[in-house]
């Protein structure tokens, strides 16, 4: 009958157990905000990552943090986007061998969080660069902007054992929320 | 023991292939997610393979938007191409990171199914695209093939996970 | 004994036609939600979701959309429910949404989320990205998945909505 909830059986499932998708670690901000979430000591015998962000700059204005993994800052990283403002789509790359990710947040009102999902294939490969993908976004109720976005870290020889967000302007504000998940085969 | 999220099969390369295939896909899942970082050996920076169900290329559609480090735009099509994945005179080492999810894989209806990809190069240029594809065909998906266009080289893999809902 | 990391909540597949589908007492012990939908609907509309039943204007969202033709954007504001496909419409053609509901628990931030949808068919097809805001510091507790329309407007039978629960150590 249209207009009820749902005909056919809603149905309560038993809990399985998860064979493949594992929890790695996360990280609660504290009051206070925290002004770098690092992942260290990252297990090299799953086969991919996952790291679920959800996180607000204490800053009043847009921040554009940087993620690097390793601990490397040198720029052997690249970056790319393909986004939507509300208004319109567009792409944009600071083009080769750039110095850590963009990550964007929105700041610019105190409850709003930006999410990020990101994933890490074959992040503890020894023979290929690391390629990241991201779905992300924030959004101000009349300002905001989603995003497709993509970074290598140029380093073919060496897997990935940490992930550093460090924010460019002030803190992460306290209640956000970063958890890093294992993918197994 | 049931699992809600686990590997039903993996294909990781260690020499030249043209196409890849999952055969005999257990019906007893509810999704189908194919993780995979690839690259071919054909001689663009990048190109797109083709996939196929059930051995069929035929009765497939699409629709996508893709981001080339400057702009972006949309395309549509009747045929199976998927994503832009790296090429061999792409940056060295670089591979596409890139999900295929198809949900409900066995019902009896048409096959509604994304694609997220990144296809990475140190260069401005590279393409982001996400995909809307369709298979419209009735018939519960027992095998994938990942057709290259050209080769998969040594190092591509593919991951196939199966997602159960109950 | 194995901690459960990835796991379902809650399913329904419909065995009729139906305008709205509802989940409550969804639990708050994990961190994110995922919600999967595979679905067809009877005519062109917009699809949303409302949490805990709230109807005031505390929604909004900002959408990335390819239709085959050409790339865009669009928004909405102020709106009594959240859009995650918003004019991309299958028809009996079945299109799919993933949602992703980050610290959909958490009782001191409003939730954001992010939803990708696709639809190859009906009079608004594409493939679609959108960020999601529904100001409310409440721990989501109930899901209603609605569309656009009167009851001349509804789900078809066969259409498929599964919420999965991830929880971080």
């Amino acid at each position: 009958m249209i207009g009820t909830l749902a005909t056919g059986a809603l149905s309560i499932p038993t809990p399985p157990i998860t064979s493949s998708f594992y929890s790695i670690a996360s990280v609660s901000v504290a009051s206070g905000g925290i002004s770098s979430i690092t992942f260290n000591s990252i297990p090299t015998d799953y086969k991919h990552l996952q790291l679920r962000l959800f996180i607000k700059a204490a800053a009043t204005t847009n921040g554009t943090p940087t993620i690097v993994y390793n601990g490397d800052t040198s720029s052997v990283y690249t970056y790319h986007e393909l986004q939507g403002n509300g208004a319109s789509a567009s792409a944009y790359s600071p083009g080769a061998n750039y110095g850590g990710q963009w990550y964007v947040l929105g700041g610019q009102s105190a409850d709003q969080y930006a999410a990020y999902i990101t994933d890490i294939l074959d992040y503890a490969s020894t023979s290929k660069n690391k390629t990241i993908r991201t779905l992300m976004g924030f959004d101000n109720n009349g300002s905001g902007r989603v995003y497709l976005a993509s970074q290598t870290y140029q380093n073919a020889s060496t897997a990935i054992t940490s992930l550093t967000l460090t924010m460019q302007s002030g803190n992460a504000s306290e209640f956000s929320h970063a958890a890093l998940y294992g993918i197994k085969d | 023991m049931t699992t809600t999220y686990e590997l039903i099969n993996k294909v990781i390369l260690t020499g030249s292939q043209a196409s890849i295939t999952f055969n005999s896909i257990p019906s007893t899942y509810t999704d189908l997610q194919i993780l995979s970082s690839g690259r071919t050996d054909k001689n663009s920076t990048q190109n797109n393979p083709l996939i196929s169900f059930n051995g069929s290329t035929s009765n497939f559609s699409y629709k996508f938007m893709t981001g080339n480090g400057a702009s972006a735009s949309s395309s549509s099509g009747s045929s199976n191409p998927i994503n832009d994945v790296n090429a061999s005179t792409s940056t060295t080492n670089t591979f596409t990171n890139y999900q295929i999810y198809i949900p409900n894989y066995t019902n009896s209806n048409y096959k509604s199914f994304s694609i997220d990809s990144a296809q990475e190069r140190n260069d401005t240029t590279a393409y982001l695209e996400l995909w809307a594809m369709l298979w419209s065909y009735n018939a519960a998906i027992t095998s994938i093939t990942l057709n290259s266009d050209a080769n998969w080289v040594s190092g591509s893999s593919f991951y196939l996970y199966g997602i159960k809902n109950n | 004994m194995a901690s459960v990391t990835y796991e379902p909540i809650a399913t329904t597949t419909l065995t009729g036609n139906a305008k709205n589908i509802s989940f409550t007492s969804i639990p708050s012990t994990y961190t994110d939600l995922i919600i999967i939908m595979n679905y067809s609907i009877n005519q062109p509309s917009s699809c949303w979701v409302r949490f805990n039943g709230n109807s005031a204007t505390n929604y909004s969202f900002t959408e990335l959309r390819g239709n085959g033709s050409s790339a865009y954007s669009t928004r909405g504001s102020n709106q009594t429910s959240s859009y995650f496909a918003f004019n991309v419409f299958p028809d009996t053609t079945p299109g799919n949404s993933i949602m992703n509901i980050l610290n959909y628990s958490n009782t001191n931030t409003n939730k954001t989320f992010l939803t990708r949808t696709n639809a190859i068919t009906g009079s608004y097809p594409g493939t679609a990205a959108y960020v999601g805001l529904w100001r409310q510091t409440a721990a989501i507790n109930e899901i209603t998945i609605n569309m656009d329309g009167d009851a001349a407007y509804y789900y078809l039978s066969g259409s498929t909505f599964t919420i999965y629960g991830v929880k971080a150590s």
